[in-house]
Formats: structure tokens, sequence, C-alpha cells
């Protein structure tokens, strides 16, 4: 998977989802290439969260094809739909029991990554949490939080990232890495979603989707 | 790798980390078990010292204290990860839903019989269990223990995932939950009481149908689990 490997990771069409009654939006239609970010945008309450939550295969939409590379996750999803996709919520997805080391061996082994533990320990430092690998992440704050899900990514480089507004909580310098991170891992083929409302992090993507288009 | 490599690894994962948090989490293991040890004292003072020592009561007792754990295990399940945000998080790696299903039962089958050990000993302190019985823990008790952890186990990860992103989780789990796990309770009540030579509860009823019961009910609900997996944990 290159940085020239135009084949599309992520389609959707004529997808359709709703709030309980409430359309939220229809007939949207999405192609993300590997190597490829795209930033969804628009007001708040329009589905932004909702329409990542579908992509990845949390949330079913009330209409609509939506694949994954050749397979196909809705309406219904095909055998051997095993794509290693991952959605990275607005609040960091922990086990806040567990140390900063123990949630990065679960994030990596969750996708089938096994990578060794000078390599964590190097990621860990470059996202500042070098000396905090043994403590638990219930005591990490937002940033810290955040940090730690900016190394799952830096380690594991998934073929599709979801990211929920991903610079909630980080402060300038988080900001930068976050957006270093995302590059380096774009660069290296993965295909990058991001709903958020942070100018920088929509001038970082290469396009953008607002949802207002597809709004009833 | 294959998909049932994949499954397996992912179903492993599930387990490890649970098991792992309740390691961590010792506190609510330990009020669970002090929750049981309060019952199994406090009932022999409920029901009248003298009714201690008849039988009947013995095993009854035993059961109705294993049903208060598990009420406090099952509907936990996945608190761990839904406080945490992991179970999105999980749901969105394209793991096979089913791996989280089965993770999810194998620990609450070891996590229910972490507790019931030591209450199996306290409850033979407690209340005059004869020889015969304790003789039986072993080769009858801690296999129908074992069973019923399964069963019970089965049912109720299979619920917990139907309704764990339910608004309505706290009315619906206990609302589906008992009627269909009542079978096991019954079954495993009165095949324990089978041991003691004195009792005969729920007469007119085969061991063998109580068995069935018992090996039945896992394996109707471990095939629901494998058949519903694309559904559960559906919003």
């Amino acid at each position: 998977m290159g940085q020239g490997d135009h084949t599309a990771a992520l389609k959707c069409d004529s997808v359709e989802l709703r709030a309980g009654y409430r359309m939220l939006i229809r007939n949207f239609t999405l192609a993300l290439n590997c190597g490829e970010s795209i930033a969804v945008v628009g007001p708040n309450g329009l589905g932004k969260t909702t329409l990542l939550r579908t992509l990845c295969g949390i949330s079913r939409p009330y209409r609509g094809n939506v694949y994954l590379g050749s397979h196909m996750l809705w309406p219904e999803k095909s055998e051997g739909c095993t794509a290693d996709v991952c959605f990275l919520a607005s609040q960091p997805a922990l086990f806040l029991d567990h140390s900063v080391d123990s949630n990065i061996e679960f994030y990596l082994r969750s996708i089938g990554r096994s990578v060794q533990q000078h390599e964590i320990g190097k990621v860990l430092k470059l996202v500042g949490l070098g000396d905090r690998s043994s403590q638990t992440a219930r005591t990490l704050s937002t940033g810290q939080k955040r940090r730690l899900t900016l190394a799952f990514i830096n380690l594991a480089k998934p073929k599709i990232i979801f990211l929920d507004e991903p610079t909630n909580g980080l402060d300038s310098e988080g900001i930068s890495l976050c957006l270093e991170t995302l590059e380096t891992t774009r660069k290296s083929g993965s295909g990058v979603i991001v709903a958020t409302h942070d100018q920088i992090l929509i001038d970082w993507c290469q396009r953008q989707v607002n949802l207002k288009e597809w709004a009833r | 790798m294959s998909v049932a490599q994949i499954w397996q690894k992912n179903c492993r994962l599930v387990f490890e980390y649970s098991v792992r948090t309740l390691l961590l989490r010792k506190a609510s293991w330990a009020g669970t078990l002090a929750f049981a040890a309060c019952l199994a004292i406090l009932f022999p003072f409920a029901f009248g010292t003298e009714l201690i020592q008849k039988a009947e009561i013995r095993h009854g007792a035993f059961w109705a204290i294993n049903e208060f754990v598990v009420a406090l295990s099952v509907a936990r399940l996945f608190s761990v990860e839904s406080e945490g945000g992991m179970l999105e998080y999980f749901l969105s790696t394209q793991a096979h839903r089913s791996a989280l299903l089965f993770g999810k039962i194998f620990y609450i089958v070891l996590y229910l019989l972490s507790v019931q050990v030591p209450l199996l000993l306290m409850w033979v302190v407690f209340y005059n269990v004869p020889g015969s019985v304790v003789a039986s823990l072993g080769t009858r008790i801690v296999p129908l223990l074992l069973l019923f952890n399964l069963g019970t186990g089965t049912i109720g990860a299979l619920l917990a995932c139907v309704t764990a992103r339910s608004t309505a989780r706290d009315i619906l789990m206990p609302l589906l939950f008992y009627p269909l796990q009542m079978s096991v309770l019954l079954a495993a009540v009165s095949l324990a009481t089978l041991s003691d030579p004195n009792v005969v509860m729920l007469a007119g009823t085969s061991e063998q149908s109580w068995w069935t019961v018992m090996l039945g009910v896992p394996v109707v609900f471990l095939a629901l689990g494998v058949l519903l997996s694309d559904v559960l944990f559906q919003e």
C-alpha cells in the first residue's frame, strides 16, 4: 500500500442517516482513497459523528451501501470484511484502570499488530508520554489521553482512521503533533477521515465534505 | 491469518483484558464476595437456626446467594468497556462481534467461579452441610456450578450485548434475563439436592430432564450468539 496507490479504501453511496425519526443526511456519497485525507465539516447536530460511526461499522445507516475496500460493510457485512479500521471518538477510548503500555498493547493487538517494546517506548517519547508508560490511564489529563491515541496511530497505521474532533483538549504543541502524526500516517497509505471544526485540521485535509449539502 | 484465527485472537484478547481489569479492580470482586458472605451469614438468622439444620433450605440458600452474585456480575459485564469508550473502538476494528461475546462468556464463567469457590467453603461451614454432600462437592456441586455459570453467563452475556448500548438497559436486563435464566437455576437446585439423600425437591421430574436443561441452555444460547452476532451491539 504505497503513496501512489489510489484504490478506494472506503466507498459509500446513497447513505441516509437518521436520529430517531429525524433525518440527518440523505443520498450521501463518498469515496476515500488510500493515502487521502478528508475533513467532514458542518454545524453541530448535522450528523458528523453519526456518519463516522456508520462508515466504520458501529451504527447502521437507515439506507445506503458502505464498502470497505471490496467488502460490503452495510447493509450486510460480507464474509472476510476484516479491514484494519479504527474509530477514535471525541473522548479517547481507553481502559482507564490499565497503564499506558497496556492500553497501547490492546490497541495494537485488536488490529493484529505486534510492535517491539523499544518502538513503543520511542513513540511514547515522541508524543510526550515517555516517562508515563506505567501510569494508569485514568490519571492522565485529557490532552495526554489524546496523545496516547496519537501514539497508537503512529505505531499501527491502520488502513482507514476515523477521527472525531481529534484536536479537542490538545495544546498548540499537541495540535502540531497531531498533524505530524496524521501526515506521516497518510503518507504511509492510510486513509484519514476527520470530523472537526478546527480550521488548522480542515486546512491540512486534502478534501472537505460539508454535510450541509446533504442535509434535508 | 485465517478468519478463524483472527476470531480466536480477538476472543482471547477480550477475555485476557477482562481478567486483567478484574485483577486491577480487585475491589469489585472483593465487594461481591463480601456481599455473598454477608448473605451466607445472614440467611441462617433470617430462617432461624433450628431450620438451618434442615436440608430443605440449605441448598435453596446456597443457590439464592449465587443468584445475587449473578445479578451483581452480569449487569456490569460491559461496564469497563462502556465507561472508557473501548466498546466502540473495538466494534470499529471489524472484529467479529461473536468474539467479543464469547470472550465475555469465558470471563463471566471464571469470575462467578472465583466468587463461588470461597462461598462454597462458607456454605459448608455455616449450613452444617452433611458429610455425604461434602463428599459430592467435587463430583456434583462443582460441575453443577460450572454448568450453572456457563448457562447463566451465556444468557447474561448475550442479553448484555443486546442491551449494552440501550438507554433502557437497567430495566431490559432483568426483564429479559431472569425469565430465561430461571430454568438453569431450577435445574441446578434440583440436581444439587439429589446429593442430599434426605431431600426431594421438585419431585416428579427426572434427573435426566434437569441435566438436559443444564446442558441444553448453554448450547442453545451459544448458537443464538453466533447466529445473532451481526446484530449484537446494534443501536
